[in-house]
C-alpha cells in the first residue's frame, strides 16, 4: 500500500494547527482529511474508515475522548491509529489517553518533524 | 344624689389616677419582673386599705350598685387582670 | 325530701368522685395525666373555698356586711408574690422531698424533730375546729334539707352526723392514703378536688342567679328594696371604726393561705409543673371573686323575705330555695356545700396524716431500739395503717368538738381562729427561705410564743363564752391583773377580738424569733439547711454533691432500709438507677456519701425529715461535721460549679473555634483547587498558540522550496500567534496585579463622550470588517468622569469587541449608551447576537469562565477580558452587570460614581 492510499484524519477546533499538520501530512503523501471537532471528526472516520487519527483533546460539543472511544469500540474502525495530541500533559492526562486504546501520545507543544516521524513509524507498521 | 356622685367621682378619681398612675409608671419603666411583682403587691395593698379605702367606705350608690362593692369587686379585677398581663410579659424570661 | 335518699345521693356522689380519681390515677400511671395542666391546678387551689366560703358568707354579709371579703381579698393582695414565694417553696421542697408545711419548717432549721412535733401539734389544734365546722356545715344542710331539725341533746348512736363523720372518714382513707409514696403526690385527690371545686362554683352561682333574677328583679331590685330597710342600709359599708380590723383579716387571710395545711399541700406537694403557679396566680383569685359575687344580694334577699323568722343566716342559701319550694335546686345547692366540706376534710386529713406519721409516729418509732428488726418488711403496711387510723381519729376529734363546741359559734369565726394558729408559722416559713441566720431557737420559741398568745387572746375568751372559764377572767384579768385582760392584752383596746389576736401572737412570735436569731449559733446541719433553702435556685442541681455526710455504711444495708418502706423490688431499683446514673461503683461495698444522702431523701417522702435522719443514722457510723466542714464543702461545690460552668463556656468557644478554622480550611482548599484550574487553563491557552507557532516555524524552516504566498501567510500566522501569546500573557499579569491590589490606578478628570469616542475608533476597523453599525446615544448632560482613562477605554474596547465577535453576520448592530444617574454615570453596550444562557450569565466574570465548562463553545479570546474589566471597574468603586435573555443579544452594563 502506497501512502496514497493511507487515510489520515486531523482533528483540532484551533485552525492554525489544523493548517500546519495538514501541509506537513499533504506533503508526506497522505490522503489527509480535516475536522474542526469531534462531531465531524465521527462522520469523517464513518465514511472514510482513515487509518491514523491525529486527535486533539479538549474541543467543543464532541470532545476527543468520546471520538477515540467510538473508534476503538467498533470493529470496523478500530484498526485505525490513534494519536492523541494536546496540551494536557501531566502524567494522568497521558495514561487516561492510553487507557481509552490510544496508540500515541503527543503533548503540545510538538516538534512538527517529530509528529511526522511518529506517524510515519506507525504507518509503517501497518502497511 | 347626681351631684353627689360625681363630686364623690371627681374627688377620687384624682387620688385613684395619682396612686395608680405613679405606680403603673414604675411597673412600666422595670423590666425586672421581681421588683415589677413586688410594686403590683404595694399597690394592691395601697387600694384596698386606710386610708385609701375609707374614700369609697360611704353609703352611696351608682345606679343600684354600692359605691363601697363596686370599688371592691372593681380593683379585686384590675389587680386580678393586672397580675395576669404581668406574668405574661414574662413568660419568655426564666432565671 | 327524705333523709334516705338524701343519703343515698350523697353517697353516689361520693363515688362519682371515686371514678374520677381513680381514673385520674390511672391515667398519670400512663403518663396521660389530667392534673399537669395549669387550669386543674388552679381548680385544686379553690379547695380553700369550704363550707365556710358556701355558707358562712352569706351569713357574715348579713350580719356585718362587706367584712366577708377580706377572706378573699386578702390572699389576693399577695398573690403576685407567689410567683416568688411558692416558687421558691415548691423547689426547695421538691428537692428535699419535702410533704409537708410541719417538715418544711423542721427541715429548714436542722431537720429539728422537736420543731416538727411543735407545728405538727399547732396544727391539729388549729384545724380540728376548723373540720368541726365542716361536719357541722353537712350536718344543719342535711337537716335543712330532709326537713327534720333534731333536738341537740340525743346520744350520738342516733344523730346523723356521727354517721356522716364515718362516711367522711371512709372516703378520707380511701383517698388519702392508697399507697406509701416516696413524693406523697396524689394525683387521683387532686381531680376529684378539681371536680368538686366546679361543683360548688356552678351550685353557689345558681342559686344567686335564681334568687337575683328568678324572686327578684335583678339587682336593682333588690338593693332598691334592701335601702328602705335602716337595719340593711348599714350591709353596704364598714363601720366607721372597723377599717382597722379589715387590714388584719385581709393579712390574716393573705398569711393562712400560705401555710394552711390543705392549701400546702394542692399547691406545694401537688405541683407538678412550677409554671403552673403562673396560670392559677390570676385564675385561683378569680375563682375566689365570682364565688363571692352573689353573696351580698343572696344575704340581703334573706333579710328581706325572713325579716321575722329565725332563719340562722349562715343557712339562707338552702332555707330561700326550699321556702320557693326549689326541691331540685335546693339539693344542687346542698351538693354544693356538701363537695366545698368533703373537699377541704379530705385534704386537710391527708396533710394532717402525713404530718402526723412523719413528724410524731415514725420519729417515735425509730428512735426505740431495734424497731426496724421487729418490723421486718411490713413496715410500709404498717405505716399505712397507723395514717389510716389517725384520719378516723382527727375526723372524731373534730366530731367530738362540734358536738361541744362549735354548734355555738357562726362558721366564720372559727374558721377565722383556725387562720390565726396557721399564722404562726409565717415568720419561720417566710423568713426560713430568705434569711440565713434564721435558726432553730429563734423559730421554735416564736412559734411557741405566737401560739400560746393565740390560745390566751382567742381560745381562752372562746371558752369563756361557752362557760368553761368564769366571764370574770374576761372582763377583769386572771386574779384581777388588769393588763392581762384576754381580750386587752397589755392594755390595747379598741380592736376586735380576732385582730387583737393575731397582731399580738405575731408580735410575740416574731420578735422571739428575730431575738433568736440574733443572739444564738446554727448547728452545722442548720446551716447547710439554711444555705440550700435561701439559695435554692443555686444549689439545687448539685444539692446531692453539697452534703455534709461523713461516715460509713454498708450498701446492703442501705437497700434493706429502703427495701422496708417501698419493698424490696423498688429499693434495689432505685439504688441501682442511681449508682449508674451518677457513675459510682457499682461492686463497693461501702455506700459512697451521695447514695446515703439520696437514701435519706428517698425515705425523707415517706417518712419525714426528721425520722429519716434518724433510720439512716440507725445503719451508719456517722462522724460528727463541723460547721466549718460545712461551709468548705458547700463553697467546694460552688466553686466546683463555677469551675464547670468556665469548662462548658471554654469547650463552646473551642467548638467555635474549631468551626471558624474548618470554614477557613474549606476556604483555602476552595482558593487552592481554583489556582490549580487557573494555572491548568493557563498553561492550556499559553501552549495552543505556541504549538501553532512552533508547527509553522518548523514547516518554513524546513521547506525552502514553498511558494512565496503560502510562505507569507505562515510567517503572518505566526506573528498573529506571537501577538495573541503576548496578550494573553500582559492579561494575566494585568489580573494578578489588580487582584493582588498592586495596581494603582493613574486617575484624571475627562468627559466621557472621549472616552467612548476614542473606544470607538480603536475598534471601528474591525466593526466595519464585519458590516456591523455602532450606534452612539447620550441622555442627559453628562457629568466628567474622574477615573483611569486608558483602563475604562480597555473596558469598553473589551465589552466592543466582544459584541463584536457575537453580532450576527448579517444586520449586525450595536447600540452604545451613557448616561447620568444620580451620582452615577451608567454605560450600556447592547448587541443582537445569540445571546447567553442563564447558567452562563452568573460565570462570565469569572476568569476562564469556560475553564469550569470546556465543552461549551469558547469565544474567541482568553476569556480574562471580563474579569479584568469586572476588576477595573471594581477599582473604580463601580459595578458591572449583564442581561440577556437567549436569541435576544446581551447587553453588557457599569456604573461608575462621578
Amino acid at each position: 500500500m502506497t501512502r496514497q492510499h493511507i487515510k489520515i484524519v486531523i482533528v483540532d477546533d484551533e485552525p492554525n494547527i489544523l493548517m500546519s499538520l495538514e501541509f506537513m501530512m499533504k506533503k508526506e503523501g497522505y490522503k489527509v482529511f480535516i475536522a474542526r471537532d469531534g462531531e465531524e471528526a465521527v462522520d469523517i472516520v464513518r465514511t472514510e474508515i482513515p487509518d491514523v487519527v491525529l486527535l486533539d483533546i479538549m474541543m467543543p460539543k464532541v470532545d476527543g475522548y468520546e471520538v477515540c472511544r467510538f473508534i476503538k469500540s467498533s470493529p470496523q474502525y478500530q484498526h485505525a491509529k490513534v494519536i492523541f495530541m494536546s496540551s494536557k500533559s501531566r502524567e494522568t492526562d497521558l495514561q487516561k489517553g492510553y487507557d481509552l486504546g490510544a496508540d500515541l501520545y503527543i503533548p503540545k507543544p510538538f516538534s512538527t518533524r517529530d509528529m511526522v516521524a511518529k506517524v510515519n513509524a506507525l504507518t509503517m507498521s501497518a502497511v | 344624689m347626681i351631684v353627689e356622685v360625681v363630686s364623690l367621682f371627681g374627688n377620687h378619681f384624682i387620688s385613684v389616677a395619682l396612686i395608680t398612675g405613679t405606680f403603673s409608671l414604675s411597673l412600666l419603666m422595670n423590666t425586672n419582673r421581681k421588683i415589677s411583682l413586688v410594686a403590683m403587691c404595694v399597690v394592691a395593698i395601697v387600694l384596698f386599705n386606710t386610708p385609701f379605702l375609707s374614700i369609697f367606705n360611704k353609703p352611696t350608690f351608682i345606679g343600684s350598685i354600692p359605691v363601697f362593692y363596686g370599688f371592691l369587686f372593681g380593683a379585686w379585677l384590675v389587680i386580678i387582670g393586672a397580675t395576669a398581663w404581668l406574668l405574661r410579659q414574662s413568660e419568655a424570661e426564666d432565671e | 325530701m327524705s333523709s334516705f335518699w338524701i343519703i343515698c345521693w350523697s353517697l353516689v356522689y361520693l363515688l362519682l368522685l371515686f371514678v374520677i380519681a381513680d381514673r385520674a390515677e390511672r391515667r398519670s400511671s400512663h403518663k396521660r395525666s389530667w392534673v399537669n395542666n395549669p387550669y386543674v391546678y388552679a381548680l385544686s387551689l379553690a379547695v380553700y373555698c369550704t363550707a365556710w366560703t358556701f355558707y358562712g358568707s352569706v351569713g357574715r354579709a348579713a350580719e356585718s356586711g362587706p367584712d366577708f371579703l377580706s377572706v378573699y381579698i386578702g390572699p389576693t393582695l399577695i398573690i403576685p408574690l407567689w410567683w416568688i414565694i411558692f416558687r421558691k417553696i415548691i423547689r426547695i421542697c421538691k428537692v428535699q422531698r419535702i410533704t409537708s408545711i410541719a417538715d418544711f419548717i423542721s427541715a429548714r432549721y436542722g431537720k429539728s424533730r422537736a420543731l416538727g412535733v411543735i407545728v405538727t401539734v399547732v396544727c391539729l389544734l388549729g384545724i380540728i375546729p376548723y373540720i368541726s365546722i365542716q361536719l357541722k356545715a353537712i350536718t344543719s344542710s342535711f337537716l335543712i334539707l330532709s326537713g327534720n331539725e333534731t333536738s341537740p341533746n340525743q346520744s350520738f348512736l342516733s344523730d346523723q352526723s356521727f354517721y356522716i363523720a364515718l362516711m367522711l372518714i371512709v372516703f378520707a382513707i380511701l383517698f388519702g392514703t392508697r399507697k406509701l409514696e416516696a413524693n406523697e403526690r396524689h394525683e387521683g385527690l387532686v381531680a376529684a378536688i378539681a371536680f368538686e371545686s366546679l361543683v360548688k362554683l356552678f351550685a353557689f352561682l345558681a342559686v344567686g342567679v335564681f334568687i337575683t333574677f328568678g324572686i327578684f328583679n335583678g339587682f336593682d331590685d333588690l338593693v332598691t328594696r334592701a335601702v328602705k330597710v335602716p337595719e340593711l342600709r348599714k350591709l353596704f359599708t364598714l363601720p366607721e371604726n372597723q377599717t382597722g380590723n379589715w387590714f388584719w383579716h385581709c393579712f390574716l387571710a393573705a398569711i393562712a393561705i400560705l401555710f394552711l395545711p390543705r392549701q400546702f399541700q394542692v399547691t406545694v406537694v401537688e405541683n407538678i409543673d412550677e409554671n403552673h403557679l403562673k396560670k392559677a396566680q390570676w385564675l385561683f383569685p378569680l375563682y375566689l371573686l365570682t364565688i363571692n359575687v352573689f353573696v351580698l344580694p343572696i344575704a340581703l334577699s334573706g333579710k328581706l323575705l325572713f325579716a321575722d323568722e329565725a332563719i340562722k343566716s349562715d343557712t339562707y342559701l338552702l332555707a330561700i330555695p326550699l321556702h320557693f319550694k326549689q326541691q331540685g335546686l335546693a339539693f344542687l345547692t346542698y351538693l354544693g356545700g356538701f363537695s366545698a366540706a368533703t373537699s377541704m376534710i379530705i385534704v386537710e386529713c391527708t396533710a394532717l396524716t402525713v404530718m402526723f406519721s412523719n413528724n410524731l409516729l415514725m420519729p417515735f418509732l425509730v428512735s426505740r431500739q431495734g424497731w426496724h428488726e421487729r418490723m421486718g418488711s411490713s413496715i410500709g403496711s404498717f405505716v399505712i395503717t397507723a395514717r389510716r387510723l389517725f384520719i378516723a381519729v382527727i375526723i372524731l376529734l373534730a366530731y367530738a368538738y362540734y358536738k361541744n363546741v362549735s354548734d355555738k359559734y357562726s362558721l366564720v369565726s372559727v374558721g377565722m381562729v383556725s387562720f390565726a394558729a396557721v399564722a404562726q408559722f409565717a415568720p419561720a416559713a417566710l423568713g426560713g427561705i430568705c434569711w440565713k441566720r434564721a435558726n432553730l431557737t429563734g423559730a421554735m420559741s416564736g412559734i411557741l410564743a405566737g401560739t400560746i398568745v393565740w390560745f390566751y387572746t382567742l381560745i381562752i375568751p372562746s371558752m369563756a363564752s361557752n362557760g368553761l372559764i368564769s366571764s370574770d377572767f374576761l372582763a377583769h384579768g386572771p386574779a384581777h391583773i388588769h393588763w392581762l385582760r384576754p381580750e386587752a392584752f397589755l392594755g390595747l383596746e379598741g380592736m376586735d377580738s380576732l385582730s387583737h389576736g393575731v397582731f399580738w401572737s405575731l408580735f410575740f412570735n416574731v420578735s422571739f424569733y428575730v431575738f433568736g436569731a440574733l443572739n444564738f449559733s446554727q448547728s452545722a446541719v442548720e446551716h447547710n439547711q439554711a444555705a440550700l433553702f435561701v439559695d435554692i435556685f443555686k444549689y439545687d442541681t448539685t444539692y446531692e454533691r453539697s452534703v455534709a455526710w461523713r461516715g460509713k455504711a454498708l450498701v446492703t444495708d442501705i437497700t434493706n432500709l429502703l427495701s422496708k418502706f417501698f419493698g424490696e423490688m423498688r429499693a434495689q431499683r432505685a439504688v441501682t438507677l442511681y449508682i449508674k446514673r451518677n457513675k459510682l461503683a457499682l461492686s463497693a461495698k461501702y455506700a459512697d456519701p451521695q447514695l446515703v444522702n439520696y437514701a435519706e431523701t428517698m425515705l425523707s417522702g415517706a417518712i419525714g425529715a426528721a425520722s429519716a435522719r434518724v433510720v439512716v443514722a440507725s445503719v451508719a457510723k456517722e462522724e460528727p461535721v463541723t460547721v466549718d466542714e460545712v461551709i468548705d464543702i458547700l463553697k467546694t461545690s460552688q466553686e466546683l460549679r463555677l469551675v464547670n460552668e468556665e469548662l462548658t463556656r471554654k469547650s463552646r468557644e473551642l467548638e467555635q473555634l474549631t468551626g471558624q478554622l474548618k470554614e477557613a480550611n474549606e476556604r483555602l482548599q476552595q482558593a487552592d483547587r481554583e489556582k490549580d484550574d487557573f494555572l491548568s487553563t493557563v498553561t492550556h491557552e499559553i501552549r495552543t498558540p505556541m504549538t501553532s507557532i512552533r508547527a509553522l516555524s518548523e514547516i518554513v524552516h524546513d521547506n525552502p522550496d514553498m511558494d512565496e504566498e503560502q510562505q507569507k501567510h505562515f510567517l503572518s500566522t505566526i506573528i498573529k500567534e506571537s501577538d495573541r501569546l503576548t496578550r494573553l500573557i500582559n492579561q494575566v499579569l494585568d489580573l494578578e496585579r489588580f487582584e493582588t491590589g498592586k495596581y494603582q490606578l493613574t486617575k484624571e478628570t475627562f468627559q466621557p463622550e472621549t472616552l467612548i469616542d476614542e473606544s470607538i475608533n480603536s475598534i471601528k476597523a474591525l466593526a466595519t470588517e464585519k458590516n456591523i453599525i455602532i450606534q452612539t446615544s447620550y441622555v442627559g448632560k453628562l457629568p466628567a468622569i474622574n477615573g483611569d482613562f486608558d483602563r475604562l477605554m480597555q473596558v469598553l474596547i473589551n465589552l466592543l469587541s466582544n459584541a463584536i465577535k457575537f453580532c450576527p453576520a448579517q444586520n449586525g448592530l450595536i447600540q452604545m449608551y451613557a448616561k447620568a444617574e444620580g451620582n452615577h454615570l451608567s454605560f450600556g453596550v447592547k448587541d443582537n447576537g445569540p445571546g447567553i444562557s442563564a447558567e452562563h450569565l452568573a460565570l462570565i466574570f469569572d476568569k476562564f469562565y469556560q475553564g469550569n465548562a470546556p465543552l461549551a463553545r469558547k469565544p474567541k479570546g482568553s476569556g480574562l477580558g471580563l474579569a479584568i474589566s469586572k476588576k477595573i471597574i471594581e477599582l473604580h468603586q463601580g459595578s458591572i452587570h449583564v442581561q440577556s435573555t437567549v436569541g435576544e443579544g446581551a447587553l453588557f452594563t457599569f456604573e461608575i460614581p462621578v
